[in-house]
């Protein structure tokens, strides 16, 4: 099993789309709302594989939970390919890594500037809103104790502490990959991902599906059908697909925020220079 | 060590563990287990694993007599023959969290031991008979027959609804004599969440007592309705029979998919496909809000009058 992870709006959905063209032959392609790859933090998911309801653990209880449900998932009948998660590499209380050991990963990166942006406008909120949830060493997707979310928690941390916490991360191998690389040579970044992941696809399957999951595409096909991950209040899913739009959206002081808190794992990605100019 | 009697999905139950279901009396708080309960629950030493189970998940285990539950950190508790079940609780994890999963999963087990089909629906009294609404979590169920609670149709049972098919007669036993409800869902319900107790110790889930007691007796099934809320699919109601209508009830019976283990399958699958053949079952799909819960309960009621409701 593959875990296809990713802080939010850092290209999971395309690598997820493009992946489905070129593994899963029965899916309808014009159909984004029946993706098959799944996502990991589904109650659904969590509820139909342990047999109990989720509704009546605490986060932690959770969380203890997850290894054996991965694991199962990987190892099972169902024999899962691959799996959508947005959660750092953390651990439970006992110690042991929640997503499980049983799995590589290819995880996805992008310039922080454009999440904060592209992740404002996902969720409807203003930047600066999610500019302090970026800086929350705490933050959690779907962590309401007040309702029943349709994802379970998952534990994304500060932007910074995601990225670290994957690309520090010895229990399982990980393919490291950056969303502006995956915009600028699509060929060669989605052969090596389909390389990494064992794929036996050549040169003419790899354009073929980077050809269906082209973002006018895609936007065309949440224009007419609807796409199911678009939060309520948004106003699309597929917004724009590129790199560099926070030129046109962060104040200076958004900017500052963002490089003073991020700065060192931008470095390190290749997003600032070591004189602090920026690269994306 | 001593004992309190509960009643619960028709069962009188004797528990070492203090349950989060409607006690007796006081009085019956005895020094040993009540005699003519019909499940005693005690404390003591529970294995990690049973041998050959039919099945298993990261939660649970079956073989056709007893049924293991596995919580780290919280314990362990296993089921026998429908009324005897051992607990060994772990650590330092509160007990309302293992009365919370002996009421839950518990009696669920006990109920398929016993031979009942727990669906996992909630339930309310409609003209006489009982009227449940089935789905996965989130699906409303609990919502939907608070909301008709609030119209004056009593709860009969909330999320596990035990059914019997006897002699051609589909029928429900009351469950707690309670249901619980989210924040969101009791704040829109114009219910007061201030006073109400807890149902689970971290999340903001609160129970609320119906007017439908444990003590009464098993009442008529007369209409199912499987919920769905979707954006994007057309509302509507639809009746579903055949293999369809067989294949929503057997999937929403609890612990599906991994009932096979619990009893001679010839069984679940007669009483499923005789519930299925006698009680009407719609699947309704919705838009999801709770702004518009009047307005679902509307649509709802529209369609008991127009199909089932007297006069």
């Amino acid at each position: 099993m593959i875990w296809l992870a990713s802080y939010p709006k850092s290209g999971n959905t395309w690598l997820r789309i493009f992946l489905s063209h070129l593994t899963e032959k029965e899916w309808d392609p014009d159909d984004l709302n029946s993706l098959p790859i799944l996502n990991a933090a589904s109650r659904a998911l969590f509820d139909r594989v342990t047999g109990i309801e989720a509704s009546d653990l605490t986060h932690a209880q959770i969380d203890l939970l997850w290894p054996r449900v991965y694991e199962q998932l990987a190892t099972g009948p169902e024999r899962c390919r691959f799996l959508k998660t947005h959660a750092a590499w953390t651990c439970n209380a006992a110690g042991e890594p929640v997503l499980s050991k049983v799995a590589a990963a290819v995880y996805l990166v992008r310039n922080p500037l454009d999440v904060a942006v592209s992740f404002a406008h996902h969720q409807a909120l203003d930047v600066e809103s999610v500019i302090n949830s970026m800086e929350d060493p705490a933050y959690t997707l779907c962590g309401q104790r007040n309702k029943l979310p349709i994802q379970l928690p998952a534990r994304l941390l500060s932007w910074e502490g995601h990225v670290r916490s994957w690309l520090d991360c010895h229990d399982i191998s990980v393919k490291i990959v950056r969303y502006e690389d995956m915009n600028a040579r699509p060929h060669e970044t989605f052969a090596e991902i389909v390389e990494f992941c064992g794929l036996e696809h050549g040169p003419a399957d790899i354009d073929a599906a980077l050809r269906a999951s082209d973002f006018k595409r895609l936007q065309e096909l949440e224009r007419t059908a609807g796409f199911r991950e678009k939060l309520p209040d948004a106003t699309s899913f597929f917004r724009k697909g590129v790199v560099g739009s926070w030129r046109d959206s962060l104040t200076d002081s958004q900017l500052q925020r963002l490089v003073g808190a991020h700065g060192a794992v931008m470095r390190r990605l290749g997003y600032l220079d070591d004189s602090g100019n920026l690269l994306c | 060590m001593s004992a309190d009697t509960y009643f619960a999905y028709g069962m009188q139950i004797s528990s070492d563990i203090k349950l989060p279901l409607h006690r007796v009396d006081s009085r019956e708080h005895t020094a040993g287990h009540n005699a003519s309960a019909d499940v005693v629950i005690r404390i003591g030493e529970v294995p990690s694993a049973l041998v050959s189970p039919a099945t298993i998940t990261p939660a649970f285990q079956v073989t056709s007599r007893e049924f293991l539950f596995c919580l780290p950190g919280v314990g362990r508790f296993v089921v026998q023959d429908g009324r005897n079940v051992c607990v060994q609780p772990e650590g330092a994890a509160p007990e309302e969290m293992l009365g919370l999963h002996l009421a839950h999963s518990g009696l669920a087990a006990v109920l398929h031991q016993r031979g009942k089909r727990p669906l996992h629906a909630s339930a309310a009294l409609v003209d006489g008979g009982c009227v449940a609404f089935l789905g996965r979590s989130m699906a409303g169920k609990s919502t939907i027959a608070a909301a008709l609670n609030q119209r004056g149709y009593q709860v009969v049972c909330d999320d596990i609804c035990p059914v019997s098919f006897s002699g051609g007669i589909a029928s429900a036993s009351p469950g707690t004599g309670r249901f619980e409800l989210w924040a969101d869902s009791a704040r829109a319900l114009g219910l007061d969440t201030f006073k109400a107790a807890r149902a689970q110790p971290e999340g903001e889930r609160y129970c609320f007592a119906s007017e439908f007691t444990a003590f009464e007796p098993p009442i008529p099934l007369r209409r199912l309705y499987i919920l769905h809320q979707s954006r994007r699919k057309a509302p509507g109601i639809r009746r579903q029979t055949g293999i369809e209508a067989f294949q929503c009830l057997f999937g929403y019976t609890y612990f599906a998919p991994h009932i096979a283990g619990f009893d001679n399958e010839t069984n679940v699958f007669l009483a499923t496909a005789g519930i299925a053949r006698t009680v009407p079952i719609f699947e309704w799909c919705y838009v999801p809000g709770l702004d518009r819960l009047n307005d679902t309960v509307d649509t709802l009621m529209q369609h008991l009058e127009s199909h089932f409701l007297s006069g």
